[in-house]
């Protein structure tokens, strides 16, 4: 599979937009902080999370969900780095892939405690969130049309989004997908995460010794797929070249212990690349930092491509739960395009029991090989892409 | 070839069946949504001879679902709202994730391949499979399991008391690319049925209309049903035949030979069995003679002229059955007086409570039964208007809760309207006929009928003229007289009684009724063709002597008809003659 990406666009804590992220990914200057104003919680003083910019979420439009707002912004930078906009659009059949977790799901507090109280109170929150559907959303905003799907593997998603989408496109079922994923921090997750008791009061740790558990983000990354023939000879951001998903059927919140699902994937994803493990330059993990996670992907990435290196992003972003997949494409990107992959922040002391250190410090590594990206969701599913930059040969 | 066709496909609204397939312990801490999908998936593997306990990484699943396990999710926000989130419960966060609808199947069915969950609202499933396309292409998977699973919550449920189509489904899918061949369908969706209150619904009408119309059971309850209304119409065995648990042989025991022919002719009729049927495996016979033609044959009462056969196929009685049912989306039981051999009550009281997956229970229409002990909030009733008349002479009272529907014989308002004074919550009338199936209904009296979205109306001069059956090359004449009332809706004046001939002549009994109406002593009259001439039953008023005026009804007929159109025979009586049902019979 060699579905191009000619634009993407992205935002989380790193910055507003993919020269922001570019930057702060490698200077690292950023701390997850106590989010009190934007829900109604007791534990919002004591768990922190990491938040996109107060001058994005100022930026809501009142009708749409901060999801949506991400999702749009992202968009705008994707279809501008493309070279695309909605009349170009048009002439193509198009496809909207979108990742989330918390867009689709009934999470209107505020309004179910009203309804609760007094079933005559304004039913439009729920009228909206019946009609709505992220991926639907997006080919109404651009006045599309074109298959729509909005996929729910919740922290894989974003990954799914993406390797779904560029696989239609392989099997030309579009010659121009919209792919990516988004997710708010929202009162649900943040109190469900805590009740899992697999939330961490400081900054995560992912693969320390000392990790116990996630600190939980936001934002969203979208990408332009396109088939080589939608528009010949255009310059590309970046290839999909491999996907692999598949499910562990084990556990809601636990890996299978072995990987048997992530190992799975990365036996579909790396042949459909048709890569070997010499031309992968640096794995992208999920690196939750909660205790399972990191241990299962150690035991598969020492099993299946041992000796490549590994960072994890969730230092500096969080786990934005749907939208982390995107994310993390899209820093893969970053790190390919910049020929160099980020340290692991929070990283400090080696695990033993896991016999993997991930990258220490920022480093240079071959343009032209490929990345891997992980992502393992509640309900045992896997999912990988194998992700070439701009100059993969 | 690379057409998506569906091996196998399943669909349920209710998961007690899954005993069958896995301890309960296991099932414990399984929501309903999960417990649907899970029944759904195991019976498609049960069907394909699918090994449950091997490891299979070669059967994709993708979850489709509008709205996910929101049960779930309003339980957790409950447990915020009501003991606070240091209180909350976590196991109602994990299972509100759209994924643990998957995680259920794939756990205990085995499944190591691929798996997605797609919320794309009302067009989850249709979405769904692209995607299970696209994995086939790929070759990620040899086939694709795809669910489309919704549940209705209490937040739609009430607040859209009057939309929504209350029914928590799954409907299950195993698709391939494999050629095409008996026991594969085609996909064809109609992406005319959007449905945010109930997203799924376009998936599970679907599978509905896969299923077999009639299982094995099914049969031997219409044979049931045929014999004992044979029975009673000949007046043989009267009381004994009310006797429910009979079965047919009981049924068929000490009868004459002559009413074993007419008994096995007609079922021979209805199923349209090819050969002569045999005692010792009548069921079987007939269920065989059902599957090879896929339609069943109704018999009309012949109260407008000749008894006529009617025959239904499969499809098109499934659609009528999805779209009654919606009429119907709160009730918790069926009980039927009517029949399953009729076209009434095979559609009510035998199709529509499988479709909506309510328990039915049937009962003969005496008024003798304890009806207040057998009905019950939330039943739905399904009756006609003579058995209602009976409810009235015996001043009975509804229960609170209890729905009614009836067919148009037609129904009295004033029988509505006292139904309704009687406790009844709701009476919807249904019209239609054996030849056509239902045709238009009505919830309230003195207003118009509305037609099923299945029909099309064909106007003439401002009136329906003929009704066709959309997206089918049926087509009626309107069996009625009727008056326009706006666009699909009409009211009822009167029945439009074919012609029939005698001596080569067109004549019409109810013209014929009607000039005989016209006499101040006659009270009620029915006129109907006797081999070569038409007869009539007249029913003289209170004090009237059939003596001192039918020499005078010969003259009123002579004076105003022409020779064909006068009844040969007038026989009197107390009532006109009428069937168990309230249809008017022969005499």
């Amino acid at each position: 599979m060699k579905t191009i990406i000619s634009g993407f666009g992205c935002l989380c804590s790193l910055g507003d937009n993919v020269n922001q992220i570019t930057k702060n990914l490698y200077e690292q200057n950023v701390e997850p902080s106590f989010i009190t104003d934007r829900f109604d919680s007791s534990y919002t003083s004591e768990y922190p999370a990491f938040e996109v910019s107060k001058d994005i979420l100022r930026q809501k439009k009142a009708d749409e969900s901060y999801s949506f707002l991400f999702l749009r912004k992202a968009l705008d930078e994707a279809l501008k780095a493309a070279g695309l906009d909605e009349k170009e659009l048009k002439k193509f059949r198009v496809g909207v892939c979108i990742g989330t977790s918390v867009d689709v799901s009934f999470n209107c507090f505020d309004f179910y405690k009203s309804w609760r109280k007094d079933n005559n109170v304004s039913l439009d929150p729920l009228k909206k969130y019946l009609a709505y559907s992220p991926a639907q959303e997006i080919l109404n905003f651009l006045s599309l049309d074109g298959i729509a799907q909005t996929i729910v593997t919740a922290c894989a998603s974003g990954t799914d989004a993406l390797g779904t989408a560029a696989e239609w496109i392989k099997n030309d079922l579009c010659d121009i997908a919209i792919a990516g994923a988004a997710d708010e921090l929202n009162l649900i997750p943040f109190t469900g995460f805590i009740k899992l008791m697999i939330a961490s009061k400081k900054p995560c740790r992912p693969f320390d010794k000392n990790r116990n558990g996630i600190n939980l983000g936001e934002g969203a990354g979208v990408f332009i797929l396109e088939s080589e023939n939608a528009r010949g000879g255009i310059k590309k951001a970046g290839t999909v070249l491999g996907y692999g998903t598949a499910c562990d059927g084990y556990h809601i919140t636990s890996p299978h212990p072995q990987g048997r699902g992530l190992t799975k994937a990365l036996n579909f994803a790396l042949p459909q690349a048709a890569i070997s493990p010499d031309k992968i330059s640096f794995i992208n993990a999920h690196g939750t930092a909660s205790i399972d996670n990191d241990a299962v992907e150690a035991k598969v990435f020492n099993s299946l491509l041992k000796g490549i290196p590994v960072n994890a992003t969730k230092g500096l972003t969080g786990h934005a739960l749907g939208a982390a997949g995107a994310i993390e494409a899209c820093l893969s990107l970053i790190a390919l395009n910049t020929a160099k992959v980020p340290k692991t922040k929070n990283f400090k002391t080696i695990d033993d029991n896991l016999d993997l250190v991930p990258t220490t410090q920022n480093i240079n590594i071959d343009p032209t090989k490929a990345a891997v990206s992980t992502s393992l969701s509640f309900g045992g599913c896997n999912s990988v892409l194998i992700l070439g930059g701009k100059n993969y040969e | 070839m690379n057409e998506l066709s569906i091996k196998s496909s399943s669909f349920s609204s209710n998961s007690q069946g899954l005993s069958e397939f896995f301890d309960i312990k296991k099932l414990r801490r399984i929501d309903e949504l999960s417990k649907l999908s899970l029944l759904c998936a195991a019976e498609i593997f049960k069907k394909e001879n699918i090994d449950f306990a091997k490891e299979k990484d070669d059967i994709g699943l993708i979850i489709a679902t509008g709205r996910g396990p929101i049960k779930q999710t309003c339980n957790f926000m409950d447990s915020i709202i009501d003991v606070g989130e240091i209180l909350s419960s976590p196991l109602s966060f994990s299972a509100s994730v759209h994924n643990s609808i998957g995680l259920t199947i794939t756990s205990l069915l085995n499944l190591r391949g691929p798996c997605l969950t797609i919320s794309q609202g009302a067009t989850s499933f249709a979405s769904a499979l692209i995607t299970a396309q696209s994995w086939l292409l790929s070759k990620r998977a040899k086939s694709v399991l795809v669910g489309a699973v919704d549940e209705v919550f209490t937040v739609t449920s009430k607040a859209f008391e009057e939309q929504t189509f209350k029914k928590n489904c799954a409907a299950f899918f195993l698709l391939t690319f494999a050629p095409s061949s008996d026991r594969q369908e085609k996909l064809a969706l109609q992406h005319d049925k959007i449905d945010n209150l109930n997203p799924s619904l376009e998936a599970f009408d679907f599978a509905y209309k896969l299923k077999a119309l009639l299982e094995p059971q099914d049969i031997k309850k219409i044979i049931v049903d045929f014999i004992k209304t044979y029975l009673a119409a000949n007046k043989i065995k009267v009381m004994r035949i009310f006797e429910s648990t009979q079965s047919i042989e009981e049924l068929l025991k000490d009868i004459s030979e002559a009413d074993r022919v007419h008994i096995f002719e007609g079922l021979e009729n209805m199923f349209g069995a090819k050969t002569k049927l045999s005692s010792t495996k009548l069921s079987a016979d007939c269920f065989r003679a059902f599957a090879e033609n896929n339609s069943i044959t109704f018999l009309t009462s012949g109260s407008s002229g000749k008894k006529k056969t009617c025959t239904h196929i499969s499809s098109m009685i499934k659609e009528e059955v999805i779209g009654v049912s919606k009429l119907f989306a709160d009730i918790k039981r069926i009980v039927s007086v009517a029949p399953t051999h009729h076209s009434y009550g095979f559609i009510f009281g035998l199709q529509m409570p499988k479709y909506l997956n309510v328990p039915v229970e049937s009962y003969p229409p005496l008024p003798n039964f304890k009806w207040n002990e057998i009905l019950r909030q939330g039943d739905l009733l399904i009756a006609f208007p003579l058995f209602l008349d009976y409810l009235r002479k015996l001043d009975f009272k509804f229960e609170k809760g209890i729905s009614i529907l009836t067919s148009t014989a037609p129904c009295p308002d004033m029988l509505i309207d006292d139904m309704i004074k009687r406790g009844a919550k709701s009476i919807v009338e249904v019209y239609g006929s054996s030849e056509s199936g239902a045709i238009a209904f009505r919830k309230k009296s003195g207003e118009p009928f509305s037609l099923f979205p299945f029909w099309k109306a064909e106007y003439e001069n401002g009136n329906i003229e003929k009704i066709s059956r959309r997206k089918t090359s049926l087509e009626i004449d309107f069996p009625d007289i009727m008056q326009n009332a706006g666009a699909g809706k009409f009211y009822i004046k009167g029945r439009k009684d074919g012609a029939v001939q005698v001596a080569g002549i067109n004549v019409y009994p109810s013209k014929v009724e009607n000039i005989l109406k016209q006499l101040e002593y006659v009270k009620d009259v029915s006129v109907r063709l006797r081999e070569d001439r038409l007869k009539a039953f007249v029913v003289l008023k209170s004090g009237i002597k059939k003596e001192d005026v039918e020499k005078e009804i010969y003259k009123h007929l002579n004076a105003t008809l022409c020779t064909p159109e006068i009844p040969k025979n007038i026989t009197f009586g107390d009532a006109v003659p009428v069937n168990q049902y309230g249809k008017k019979t022969d005499w």
